[in-house]
């Protein structure tokens, strides 16, 4: 028997399982964890694919993972179809989605959004070995092009339209990947005004609230976050953004309406 | 081998001063979220500061034009002095109702920036709020 045979089996026992489970049984997610890491290389497989030069950018990644989270969550076994001819046009569509979603808003001389694209695998790179998050000129030296052209790209990708992981509420997927990631247990609670802040805050993506607290709560920079949750910085940076501005209108139309 | 000093990097001049006054409309906040980011890529600052900058300004400008009277011009000026970024700014309010330190906007901005005030005085009559903070990339901490 080979090991794709022996997968197929265990895969086959897991969603057994998974559907005999009560819905609020705390088994559900381990089987569910479990169904996930077992089929995470053909997320990546996909994702590799897709990334057209054998490496898969984290993002890619990412995303493709959150296909696969959303296959295992909507698999019915009784429907007699195997699980991986469910779950590949469900990553791939979530792919694709990514592609067709993250295109520039503003549309860029090729050069410039080609070289955006590097520097986000080169700050990944450098962070690694820097330690920390590399500056323009750091990234110029190690694409080996002018520090001008950096920061004309950086400037340029503030008009990035962010992609679809980052859409709010776009799908559930969002808050199964938090729960993959682990979402450490914040003291989101601690913050006066929680009263006004709480369902300001539920309104937030699980993901995007992880990744608040991260950078507001734990103090982590957004180079140890991206890390941590498996993005780039950019999309790390593009997430906070967002999220504090979300929080910031809710908030305001609290005020308002309180008017203390 | 990667060290950060390319011959063509241009010689930053020690002091550094922009400036906009802007009507209090929460609409013409990009407008210092741009001068931010593009100040701080100027300079030369780390991802991570860059983006910090961008997000402080952000809510610092936000909370001052809220606040702002309707129909006044708030005033941004971002000094920079070496690798240390002072933004401050200025609007005369609706009310004198301090700025709330406990609030999560003020948690994001002690985040984000060092050295964060917020005072309101009153000039001619008005309430003036001036709100201030420094941002500077963490090699530069001492």
């Amino acid at each position: 028997m080979t090991d794709s045979d022996d997968d197929y089996a265990a895969a086959e026992a897991l969603f057994d399982e998974l559907s005999s489970l009560e819905k609020g049984d705390p088994r559900r997610v381990a089987v569910r964890d479990q169904l996930v890491t077992l089929h995470l290389p053909v997320a990546q497989h996909i994702a590799a694919k897709f990334s057209g030069r054998g490496e898969p950018g984290d993002d890619l990644q990412q995303v493709a993972t959150v296909g696969l989270i959303n296959a295992v969550d909507r698999y019915d076994p009784s429907r007699g179809i195997a699980f991986l001819a469910y779950a590949v046009p469900t990553m791939m569509g979530e792919v694709r989605r990514y592609f067709r979603d993250s295109t520039w808003s503003v549309r860029l001389p090729r050069r410039l959004s080609e070289l955006h694209q590097a520097l986000g695998r080169a700050s990944r790179e450098l962070s690694q070995q820097l330690g920390s998050a590399p500056t323009p000129s750091q990234l110029a030296h190690h694409l080996g092009v002018g520090v001008e052209e950096v920061q004309e790209a950086l400037q340029a990708g503030q008009s990035y339209r962010a992609a679809s992981l980052d859409e709010p509420g776009g799908d559930d997927a969002a808050g199964a990947l938090t729960d993959r990631i682990g979402e450490p247990d914040h003291e989101l609670d601690l913050v006066e005004h929680r009263a006004v802040l709480a369902p300001a805050l539920a309104r937030i993506p699980e993901r995007e609230r992880a990744i608040l607290a991260m950078r507001f709560f734990e103090h982590m920079t957004q180079t140890q976050i991206a890390e941590r949750v498996g993005l780039s910085q950019m999309h790390v940076s593009r997430l906070l953004s967002r999220t504090l501005e979300q929080l910031r209108e809710q908030l305001t139309t609290a005020d308002d309406s309180t008017d203390e | 081998m990667t060290q950060g000093h390319t011959s063509e990097m241009p010689k930053m001049p020690d002091s550094m001063r922009l400036q906009a006054c802007i009507p209090a409309d929460p609409g013409r906040l990009p407008l210092l979220r741009s001068m931010a980011a593009a100040l701080a890529i100027a300079l030369d600052f780390d991802l991570d500061t860059m983006s910090d900058m961008r997000m402080a300004v952000d809510e610092l400008g936000s909370t001052v034009v809220t606040r702002a009277r309707p129909g006044s011009t708030v005033t941004c000026t971002f000094v920079a002095v070496d690798a240390v970024v002072s933004v401050t700014a200025v609007a005369t309010l609706r009310s004198d109702e301090p700025v709330d330190r406990g609030s999560f906007g003020w948690m994001v901005l002690t985040t984000l920036a060092s050295d964060v005030t917020a005072e309101i005085r009153t000039v001619g009559g008005e309430p003036e709020l001036t709100m201030s903070l420094n941002v500077q990339p963490p090699r530069a901490d001492r």
